[in-house]
């Protein structure tokens, strides 16, 4: 059941928040009234649930003491995974509670094999998007989710190794420095925008919501068909080219978060995307210039 | 002169040491368009062979066996004496597996232990 906003933000301050997206629920509670608004204005749309329901994971964002609450609020974290996260300013506390849940998922999940990767759908075709940080991957797949493509996620690529069906996982996408200002243009309007944290380690971050259609199909898996790996550059010429299979597998190899872990089930199933998926490293220079080589490659070797 | 002393060790070891493939239960293999992909379920690494290292490591596979052993099968295959630019490609492949933890040598049979 979706509970009204108001309730969730009881439920937030009290007992804890259900939130499910896509195969992961956390429950959250947040002792800090400025960050539960911004959570909840960045979070609108999620289905929030009363319960019961199997909880994966559980997020507690609290103050210290009554001096870190009240005269120089500092935000800490509790995930029950015994982490240490380090204490940010009241100011950046939706921050912590974004990286409290990626460090949970990065860490604690073995359910499906993790890819550190975005991950778009279009007509059933499955586009995972590998990279490493400051690759614009994020950049590009919010890109691709605002212009008609399905969000799975800018972070996470989530792989049942089962039945080899890709998962949504589509949290805010995290948008660093540079990317703000072109996500913004992108789209004309700031509605989806949390506000801008300064001054953090990574520099300027803004989240941004995912498209409602993609937060309504969060629980519609598909096969992946495409690997793209983004490489961008101010300057680069723009270039596609084709990879084979064997470098596509270990580009997964690399991306992934828990294939160690997993194993012989992960081998099999990276191996088995690797043969039957198209796929290609595209330089860009632009956002527009990364969007219409991604669709060029798909149009081109997809029938 | 540590290091030449290394290499000089190294090149002994590889040359004259009787290799085996290690337990290879523990191999998992795929074939992709331009490499054969093993995966080590001891140690969760992944490598690729091109065809040359896959023969190579069939080659060992079958019975354990040198250098020299291998280098005369591939002159067998190939129908023809094998170049030095070629045996040398074989010996650092040889070298390679040995790293990896692909191969390892064995004692040689018939050789009695003290």
């Amino acid at each position: 059941m979706n509970l009204v906003p108001v309730d969730a933000k009881q439920r937030l301050s009290g007992p804890g928040l259900l939130m499910g997206i896509g195969p992961i629920t956390t429950r959250i509670s947040i002792e800090f009234p400025s960050i539960r608004d911004e959570f909840l204005r960045i979070y609108q749309g999620y289905p929030f649930f009363e319960g019961p329901e199997i909880i994966d994971y559980y997020l507690d964002v609290y103050a210290k003491n009554f001096f870190r609450r009240y005269l120089r609020p500092q935000v800490a974290i509790n995930t029950l995974m015994r982490d240490d996260f380090a204490p940010l300013p009241e100011s950046m506390g939706l921050l912590s509670v974004e990286m409290a849940l990626n460090w949970q998922v990065a860490f604690g999940c073995k359910s499906h094999i993790l890819f550190h990767a975005g991950v778009v759908e279009k007509n059933g075709i499955g586009v995972i998007i590998p990279a490493i940080s400051g690759s614009g991957k994020s950049t590009l797949s919010a890109g691709l989710a605002y212009d008609g493509w399905r969000f799975f996620s800018d972070e996470f690529g989530m792989l049942d190794a089962e039945t080899g069906a890709l998962h949504p996982y589509p949290r805010p996408v995290s948008l660093k420095n540079q990317s703000i200002p072109v996500m913004k243009e992108w789209l004309g309007s700031e509605d989806a925008f949390s506000r801008e944290y300064h001054g953090t380690p990574k520099g300027t971050i803004c989240y941004l919501r995912p498209p409602d259609s993609s937060l309504e199909n969060m629980y519609k898996p598909v096969r992946p068909r495409v690997i793209i790996h983004p490489v961008y550059g101010p300057n680069a010429k723009s270039e596609i080219k084709p990879l084979t299979e064997t470098m596509a597998f270990f580009r997964l190899v690399r991306s992934s978060a828990n294939y160690g872990d997993i194993g012989a089930p992960a081998f099999h199933a990276l191996a088995k995307i690797a043969q039957n998926c198209i796929a290609c490293e595209i330089t860009y220079s632009s956002l527009e210039e990364g969007i219409r080589l991604v669709n060029k490659f798909i149009d081109e070797n997809i029938a | 002169m540590v290091v030449a002393n290394k290499i000089i060790h190294l090149n002994d070891f590889i040359n004259t040491a009787v290799f085996r493939v290690t337990d290879t239960a523990c191999f998992l293999w795929q074939h992709m368009d331009d490499a054969h992909i093993i995966y080590d379920e001891r140690s969760g690494h992944s490598q690729a062979l091109n065809d040359f290292a896959y023969e190579i490591l069939d080659i060992i596979g079958e019975k354990p066996c040198r250098l020299s052993d291998i280098l005369a099968t591939l002159a067998r295959i190939l129908e023809r004496p094998l170049e030095e630019e070629l045996t040398q490609q074989v010996f650092q492949t040889v070298a390679e597996f040995d790293k990896m933890g692909l191969i390892e040598p064995v004692k040689p049979s018939g050789e009695v232990s003290q």
